[in-house]
This record gives structure tokens, sequence and C-alpha cells, in this order.
């Protein structure tokens, strides 16, 4: 799984907007839906748990077992948006 | 009064649209309807000069950024633009004039009723004499709506103070004109009561000063509250129920080749009795609602993107309501223009 190169984005105060270009569709990530695009797009490996791991170091917050689902919904989210493609 | 005529051997004072026709609106605004040298006022012709104008397909205006050619018979169409554009610069040069749009008024059913045309497409048929005015200005807005794919255009109030933009962008029935029209009498320079024209080189806004269309009570509201508007006659029955027109101030025509740079962006909405509020909306969540209201967003794909990006990057971002109150919505974008 890797992010999905034509993308454009753009960072304002705590929030991602993500524009997905071969469907025009906009997208705005708060901040950790954030973290986890950017652990992504520096090429974290794309499972849940090192992404949460990752994430939660990065914004401060503890990396539990819900923090780890919320993660693994987000990246579900993200191959559905089509902000990521392959496996 | 200008001489129109002209001869095949002339020089064309015009230029294509786009870039280089810029150069030329901004002399045409800024001194071609003082000198004469390239336009003179719509109102100094006479409806009957401005009527064999448009019979001849030589009745060409600025409209903003735009210019607009209009063919008809109609002197009832041709009377009304003359008073609802009357400081608007009409062309002295018109039949070599590269324009931007062509709107033409052909009679239908033994002239019971019209079909307004633009660039020879029908766009509406069948409209009654008594509506045809609001009609035609309809057709304008359809113009600048679908037509100018070389900004990015957002379908919003706009006004201007200081040298910054405000933008109101908004579905019918929100306010937005009503809100509009009152800033516009109050110290806010008038850019368009229906579209902003997002420049998609420099994120910089274009004025299209037009008669702004009032709805319902909104016309009643305008002319008490400010006697000193022009409005037009009340056009009853319309789809919209009843129009007037309140017209730009003449400064703001003479003033459109002044762009702004983006300030605010604010969405209003209008909820009778509620109390005045403006509250902060995130950039993120601005730019998604002011695509929601672009008319060609999709069609510019990335650029349209990197414009409006440049628009919100220098524009603080609300939401406004008011329940009516127009003293207390003018004080509030005051503080705001003040604040910011």
């Amino acid at each position: 799984m890797s992010v999905e190169p034509r993308l454009r984005w753009v960072v304002w105060d705590d929030e991602l907007l993500i524009y997905h270009e071969p469907t025009g569709d906009l997208h705005v990530l708060n901040e950790v839906a954030a973290g986890a695009f950017y652990q992504l797009k520096a090429g974290t490996p794309p499972t849940a748990s090192v992404l949460a791991e990752r994430v939660a170091a990065a914004l401060g917050y503890a990396s539990d077992s819900t923090f780890e689902r919320h993660i693994e919904r987000l990246l579900m989210d993200f191959q559905e948006a089509g902000l990521t493609i392959g496996e | 009064m200008p001489n129109h005529s002209h001869s095949s051997n002339e020089t064309c004072v015009l230029q294509p649209q786009h870039d280089c026709s810029r150069s030329f609106l901004a002399d045409v605004y800024e001194t071609g309807a003082s000198n004469g040298s390239a336009a003179v006022r719509f109102d100094s012709c006479s409806p009957a000069q401005l009527l064999d104008l448009s019979r001849a397909e030589n009745l060409v205006w600025a409209v903003g950024p735009f210019l607009i050619r209009l063919t008809t018979h109609d002197a009832t169409v041709v009377n009304a633009l003359r008073f609802l554009y009357r400081a608007a610069p009409l062309l002295t040069e018109p039949a070599t004039a590269i324009t931007d749009f062509h709107l033409s008024v052909r009679s239908s059913f033994g002239g019971f009723t019209s079909t307004i045309f633009v660039d020879g497409q029908p766009i509406f048929r069948r409209v009654r004499k008594r509506h045809l005015v609001p009609m035609v200005e309809w057709a304008l807005n359809l113009c600048a709506f679908q037509g100018c794919h070389h900004y990015l255009t957002v379908h919003a109030a706009v006004l201007e103070r200081g040298g910054r933009v405000l933008m109101l962008p908004a579905l019918s029935g929100s306010g937005k004109s009503t809100l509009c029209a009152a800033l516009s009498q109050k110290s806010w320079r008038l850019f368009s009561d229906e579209v902003a024209l997002i420049d998609l080189n420099n994120g910089l806004i274009h004025p299209a000063p037009r008669p702004i269309s009032l709805k319902r009570d909104a016309i009643e509201l305008i002319r008490q509250r400010f006697p000193q508007a022009i409005l037009g006659p009340t056009w009853r029955g319309t789809i919209k129920g009843d129009v007037a027109h309140l017209l730009p101030m003449d400064e703001c025509v003479a003033r459109t080749s002044i762009t702004g740079r983006p300030g605010w962006i604010v969405f209003p909405q209008f909820i009778p009795g509620a109390a005045t509020s403006l509250n902060p909306v995130s950039k993120a969540r601005g730019f998604v609602r002011t695509v929601e209201q672009s008319f060609n967003f999709a069609v510019l794909g990335s650029v349209g993107f990197e414009a409006l990006k440049r628009v919100i990057d220098q524009s603080k971002c609300y939401e406004f309501t008011y329940g009516g109150d127009l003293s207390e919505a003018w004080r509030t974008f005051q503080e705001l223009a003040d604040r910011d």
C-alpha cells in the first residue's frame, strides 16, 4: 500500500485538505488522519500497529488497542477514498 | 454621442480576450468613458440610437472584464439595459469588437413571447414580454456562470474594502443579495452580487459590478433602509417571485479594472428573526464549502485547486447568521474589516 501519487494537499492549522486529482474529490483530515497520511507518505509500513505507534508518538497520544483499531479503520477509509493504492 | 460608423479599413482598436484585452478594458474603464476614445457611458446614447445599434448587432458594452454584444429589436429590453447599465462603457467601435458573449433576443409566437440566446444557443424560450428584462439579466448571469473558465468562478456576492475582498458564497435564498445590497450602500465597493471571478494566475479577484437582483421582501427593505439607492421597476411574478434591480454605484463601475486581494470568506445564512452571529470556520472547511458553490472547480481540476488555495491562504473564513437586522449586519462586517 502506498500513497496515490496524483494528490495535492495543503495544511491549515490542524487539518489537512487533500485533493484527489483523478476524481476531483476533496478530503479534510484531522490531525490523527493527517498524521497517518504523513507516515504513509514517508514510507512507514502500512500496518495498523506500526502506524498507530508512530502517529501516537508524533502527537503525544497513548497507543492502545482502541487507537490501533482507529488507525486500522483509517487505512480502510484511505483505500476506499483512493488516497492509497495497492494492497 | 460618438460616431459609430466604421469601415472595413479601420484599424481594430480591440484586442482578443484574456490577457491582452485586460489592458484594453482597463483603458475603457479608466479613461474611455471620459475621453470617448474607445467607449462612452451607456446612457450617453439615446434609446433610439441604442436600438439602432442593437438591431445592427452593434451594441457592445463592458460588464466587468467581459464584452457583451446584444442583438434585439425589442425597445423595452434596450431601454431597460440603458438604465441598468447606465455607467457601463459602451464601445464606440463595436463592429470589430471581439466579444466574450453574444446575447440575442428574438420574438416568437407572433411577438407574445421571446427566446433569449447566448452565443446562438437558446437558453430561455417562450419568455413573456413582462418578464423579458429580468430574464435577460439572468441570461447575463449564465454567461459568467458557465462560460468563463479562464477564471475560477464561485456563486457568491463579492465586495471590497481597503483593497481586501469579502466573498459571500451561498445558495440562492440565503440572504446573500440583501446583505450585499446593504453593504454596497455603506462603504463597501460592489464587485458582484452573483459571481466571484478568481484569477487563476495570481488569486486576485476581478470586479464585475452589475445590478443586484433583489427579490420579494428585500425590495421594500432596501428601498426603505436606503432611500438614496437607485432601484429599477419591480418585475412581478417571475419564476423567482417579484424582482427589482439595484444599480451599482457609478464609482464602482468606473473602478472595475481595479482588482482586490482576498480577505474574508463568509458563508451567510438568513434565518428570520435570528440573532446576528459570526463564527470562525476552519480554512479546510471553508475551502470545501467554497468549492460547493463553484461553477467550474471540477472543470479546472488541479488549476482550480491551486487558485482557491491561494485565495484561502489569504482569507479568514466565517459563517454568518442574521435575522434581517441590516444595521447590525453592517456593524459586524465593519468590525471584521477593522479587526482582521
